[in-house]
């Protein structure tokens, strides 16, 4: 028997219509999540996190979309199929990156979590819907449950906020969540004990995690797995250790050296430049006008290559690296 | 020693909010030396933005002095001050006027100060953009042409043009992804040396203000809880609200995660503060006292002062054997 990823997207490509021209954002993203693991998507703003999230949720529509590739959840096709709609806020809960602008204003937070429970149990008796509501809240947290039920959107801080939408994405105890930058616009402190929960709760309900960040703090307090995304490609993968303590590719070291420590030792360099423009982005490695390694191979493909277990690279300075 | 070029004493800031008064700024003191660089770093809501404006002048302090060079500032300030203490934004969005082109923006000062004739207003603002690292290509741009990293050089060169003595950084590279980050950082490092500047640097990230701040001092909820050198702070943070923040900040090797305190994560919030220390709700040492009675802001060492009862509880020994 051959074991299936609960997740396994290949060879996603994604393209937009805008004022300037079609813009190819995501070129060939493959990511894969098994049962219980906790993943980590991490780049800088523009380079196509959140596109990669709505993609996998079947959120994206409209004329201009170019969408190619497949998204397999527990092995079957879920890219642009009616299947999603059954899976999303069930199987798969999202967490999306404006906590503010996700909750619906007009609704008491009560209502807006009911309605979730109600989709997976239709007949649950109100006061078991409730108290499985409030559990939920006490689960990542809040401090006055009752209080914050009663509330509306408005009424709450950020952080409460944040920490509604995750109970919402977790209240139905989905086999994956997928966190849009969770806690991003929030103090340390917060964000901390946000995160702390999170992870708290999937390892108690053995769901899986797709989080999106661009702090590598975070990727290295979180995750098991991290994907290093450029420009709208996959640049690196692997465990999250492998690549913290080895970062491969000129993305990921320059990210890495971007950080400034805790330890001190001055100010990081930084990176020049910026990202690409999408309507024409360069051929090859996208990285390329960027990387003080670059050299004419480089507009060629850069396939994936492994360097470590688990560990793979899209960067022609590992071309000759045997296999391991 | 420098000179004290600015200094606050006990301000107080509070603001009508419907019939209730919120108190946004609690009894602040601090100094800022001629050429030094301090940080105010605390979190969402603790002051930060309301001392900026104060200083500035944009809001009149409920009671207090602010001092610059030794003399109260006069409000409105006088257009010398408004020269002399410059001002960058926390958002690159909204820090530039959008019809603007970055040559008006930036050639402003100029004008309003009377620094530069006229017909050389283009050549000094192609100058001052040449220092933040931007060509003369950017001059007859419109913000909305700008990156939000490009967007804060441009505040920056603006400040620059005025010729200032200090400098307010509110939170200068927060929206700014961290390979720009570094480089607006550098650059601002680099500016304050060669200018022997002043800097009142606004920020909520730790790691940036370890590496950029010669003196660090923690605001919580309008009051200043520790501060000190950067150094003895972040070896010895004393506060346990200094502690939690150290301990939130998420870090990419195990070097800087041995060297976060260990902080208590399943510990409750308890009842909410009276007139007693603000972080008592939140402390998980917090007693009886802490309710009661706000701690005052003493040296443990000198130049570290903590405002905590219990401060005793988290100096370290000074070892002098080695
Ligand atoms: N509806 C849209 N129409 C046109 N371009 C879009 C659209 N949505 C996103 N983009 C562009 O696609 C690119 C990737 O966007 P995406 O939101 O996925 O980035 P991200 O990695 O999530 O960034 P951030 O960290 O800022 O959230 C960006 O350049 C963005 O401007
Ligand atoms: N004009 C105002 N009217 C009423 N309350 C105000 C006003 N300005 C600030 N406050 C309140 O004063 C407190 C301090 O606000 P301030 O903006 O100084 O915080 P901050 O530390 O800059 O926060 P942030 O990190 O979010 O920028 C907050 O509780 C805020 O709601
Ligand atoms: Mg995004
Ligand atoms: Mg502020």
């Amino acid at each position: 028997m051959i074991a299936v990823s609960l997740l396994e997207v290949k060879q996603l490509n994604l393209s937009l219509r805008t004022h300037t021209g079609l813009a190819h954002i995501l070129k060939d993203v493959s990511l894969r999540v098994e049962a219980g693991e906790r993943v980590a998507l991490v780049g800088e703003t523009g380079c196509g996190k959140s596109l990669t999230l709505k993609a996998i949720l079947g959120l994206l529509e409209g004329k201009g979309l170019v969408v190619s590739g497949k998204v397999l959840f527990e092995g079957e096709e879920i890219l642009g199929t009616p299947r999603i709609l059954r899976l999303r806020g069930v199987q798969i809960g999202f967490i999306p990156q404006d906590p503010a602008a996700s909750l619906n204003p007009t609704f008491s937070i009560a209502d807006q979590l009911l309605a979730v429970v109600r989709r997976v149990r239709r007949n649950l008796p109100k006061e078991k819907a409730w108290a499985l509501i409030k559990e939920a809240l006490v689960e990542v947290a809040v401090p006055d449950p009752d209080r914050v039920l009663a509330s509306y959107p408005f009424q709450l801080s950020g952080g409460l906020c944040q920490r509604v939408l995750i109970a919402t994405a977790l209240v139905n105890r989905p086999k994956l969540v997928l966190a849009d930058e969770p806690g991003t616009a929030l103090d340390v402190t917060v964000q901390a004990q946000t995160l702390r929960a999170m992870r708290h709760l999937t390892e108690k309900s053995g769901s899986s995690v797709i989080l999106v960040t661009h702090n590598l703090g975070v990727v290295r307090e979180f995750a098991d797995r991290v994907y290093v995304m450029y420009a709208g490609t996959i640049v690196e993968h692997g465990p999250v250790k492998s690549v913290f303590q080895t970062p491969r590719h000129p993305y990921t070291r320059a990210l890495l050296d971007s950080v400034p420590r805790l330890t001190g030792g001055g100010l990081p360099q930084g990176l020049d430049g910026h990202i690409p423009d999408y309507t024409s982005p360069p051929k090859g490695c996208r990285f390329r006008p960027r990387c003080a390694f670059a050299r004419p191979e480089c507009a060629e493909e850069q396939p994936l290559r492994q360097v470590a277990e688990g560990h793979e690279v899209a960067c022609v300075l590992y071309a000759e690296v045997p296999r391991g | 020693m420098a000179d004290i070029l600015l200094e606050v004493r006990d301000l107080t800031k509070e603001f009508a909010v419907g019939r209730k008064r919120v108190r946004a700024l609690n009894g602040v003191s601090l100094g800022l030396e001629e050429g030094e660089i301090l940080a105010v770093v605390g979190e969402s809501g603790s002051g930060k933005t309301t001392l900026a404006n104060l200083v500035l002048g944009i809001e009149m302090p409920t009671y207090g002095d602010i001092l610059y060079r030794g003399t109260p500032l006069k409000t409105p300030r006088p257009l010398h001050m408004r020269r002399r203490l410059q001002y960058v934004q926390q958002n690159p969005w909204t820090t530039l006027n959008p019809r603007r082109t970055v040559f008006q923006s930036v050639a402003l000062p100029l004008a309003v100060h009377k620094l530069t004739p006229p017909r050389l207003w283009r050549e000094r603002v192609a100058e001052l953009l040449h220092l933040v690292g931007l060509g003369p290509e950017f001059l007859d741009r419109y913000p909305h042409a700008l990156s939000g990293g490009q967007r804060q050089r441009v505040a920056i060169a603006r400040a620059l043009a005025a010729q200032p003595e200090m400098v307010i950084l509110d939170e200068p590279t927060s929206a700014l992804d961290v390979s720009v980050q570094a480089r607006v950082l550098g650059l601002l490092l680099e500016i304050q040396a060669r200018f022997s500047l002043s800097y009142l640097f606004i920020s909520h990230d730790l790691a940036v203000v370890r590496n950029f701040a010669r003196r660090i001092l923690v605001l919580y909820r309008g009051q200043v809880m520790e501060t000190g050198p950067t150094e003895v702070v972040f070896r010895n943070p004393v506060h346990p609200y200094t502690r939690l923040l150290l301990a939130s900040v998420p870090v990419v090797s195990e070097e800087e995660a041995a060297l976060r305190p260990s902080w208590p994560w399943d510990a409750q919030d308890r009842l909410g503060p009276g007139e007693g220390c603000p972080f008592s709700s939140r402390c998980p040492w917090a007693q009886e006292l802490c309710w009661r009675e706000r701690p005052s802001l003493v040296p443990i060492q000198k130049s570290h002062l903590v405002a905590c009862h219990f401060a005793e509880l988290f100096v370290e020994e000074v070892s002098h054997h080695g």
